[in-house]
């Protein structure tokens, strides 16, 4: 029973793995041609998908250019090129278009938004995928081939998929081992801050120290892969491994803090002395931290998936597939963070026995 | 525990049921991105594998003493 959490861990750890490798991703729009069109002329747009199977679905494929809630184009024909590949015919109306550009609150909206749905592949969508010329042409000639904004057809089976998003694509997997490392560093440092309190409050119990200084080592570890990884990512998203994006150097700062730490427990000689200097560094630590990584990042824009209305958590938050992914991976990392922490408490403790005897 | 062993080794594997197209020319955007996410992977283990040297180094310490 005692060691009951340690093989959930590894399990949890294990499915998220396999889980999140394996379940594939949804169909999504890489490309469209052309980019730009002129009202009131045929348009045919030549899309090109990722992860689609558009061959199965030759008989039933839907398609629509939204310019806004209201209104949209519909193809009036969807020819299947290939597996990968649609061309849809729309005829553009006359005169002014009525797209909306700006969100309400002032943002770049997604519209023109190009969906398509099929049977078999589901429903994708592609923003701001193309820009429509007006034609100049009175307002009473407009001939208004706008269509019904009726929901598409539903998918008949449903697959276990992953959303596709534009930029994002395979890596949205990322959040089954980028992000899971913060979750269990955020929990491994609580526990070295509570022993730390533990320690200040109980006096002669050295096991606090050791525990608060084993569960910050594992703390920081995760922290630093977690940066690692983040940084990887930025790379081919972002365009650079380190970008002085807020998210990134909150998170630095509270690294250093916390190698500050290791740094003041090194340069004590006296046991006695080291611990309690070091459980009150670490309480302020902690306190530092709470704001540097869950304050300061919300009240600046950032780059950061979820944050300053990039795409991640706002979608994710409703897709059940990601959660069911997302959330064994959170609880088997932080177990597996609880059980290293506790075998390294154990070999320094050896070490303390081995010393006390050597007195 | 050779099967084992095949089974954890393909697991790691990204399976792209239908991932013919390409996003990008360089390896890290090809097919989606994907070996974005293998290599966020390795750097995980790459960060697990240090903590057990880190422990290793600590016992050899321990093994050392007693031995004296």
């Amino acid at each position: 029973m005692k060691n009951l959490y340690k093989i959930l861990g590894a399990v949890f750890v294990a499915y998220s793995l396999v889980a999140g490798m394996l379940i594939p991703l949804g169909t999504g729009i890489i490309n469209v041609s052309p980019r730009v069109a002129k009202g009131g002329e045929p348009l045919a747009l030549k899309i090109k998908a990722y992860n689609a199977n558009f061959l199965q679905d030759k008989e039933n494929y839907e398609a629509r250019i939204r310019l806004n809630p209201n209104k949209a184009i519909c193809a009036n024909k969807v020819i299947v090129e290939n597996d990968q590949e649609l061309t849809l015919h729309f005829d553009l109306p006359l005169g002014k278009l009525p797209i909306q550009t700006l969100t309400e609150d002032g943002k770049k909206s997604s519209f023109p938004l190009l969906e398509i749905s099929g049977t078999n592949n589901g429903y994708s969508s592609l923003e701001s995928a193309i820009y429509i010329k007006d034609s100049l042409v009175d307002n009473e000639n407009q001939n208004q081939n706008f269509c019904k904004i009726a929901p598409f057809t539903e998918v008949s089976e449903s697959k276990m998929t992953f959303p596709f998003l534009n930029i994002l694509e395979e890596t949205i997997r990322n959040l089954f081992y980028h992000v899971p490392m913060w979750f269990a560093m955020m929990l491994l440092l609580l526990i070295s801050a509570i022993y730390s309190i533990l320690y200040l409050a109980i006096p002669e119990n050295e096991h606090y120290d050791v525990q608060a200084t084993s569960f910050a080592t594992v703390g920081v570890l995760f922290g630093v892969v977690g940066i690692a990884t983040g940084a990887l990512w930025a790379k081919h998203t972002w365009g650079a491994y380190w970008s002085f994006d807020v998210k990134q150097n909150t998170s630095a700062v509270a690294l250093l803090i916390y190698l500050a730490y290791f740094v003041l427990r090194s340069s004590f000689d006296d046991l006695d002395k080291r611990a309690r200097v070091a459980a009150i560094y670490n309480i302020f630590a902690f306190a530092a931290l709470i704001p540097l990584l869950y304050v300061v990042p919300r009240m600046v824009d950032s780059l950061h998936p979820g944050m300053g209305g990039n795409p991640a958590f706002s979608k994710l938050d409703l897709d059940n597939t990601m959660r069911m992914v997302f959330y064994p991976a959170v609880l088997g990392w932080m177990m597996l963070g609880i059980w290293m922490s506790n075998l390294g408490g154990r070999i320094e403790r050896l070490m303390r026995i081995k010393l006390e005897l050597e007195e | 525990m050779k099967q084992i062993i095949n089974i954890l080794i393909l697991s790691l594997i990204p399976v792209c049921a239908f991932s013919q197209t390409t996003t990008g020319n360089d390896f890290f955007s090809n097919i989606g991105k994907i070996y974005v996410t293998v290599g966020v992977i390795l750097i995980l283990f790459i960060g697990m594998i240090g903590f057990l040297v880190y422990l290793e180094r600590k016992v050899a310490n321990l093994e050392q003493d007693i031995q004296e």
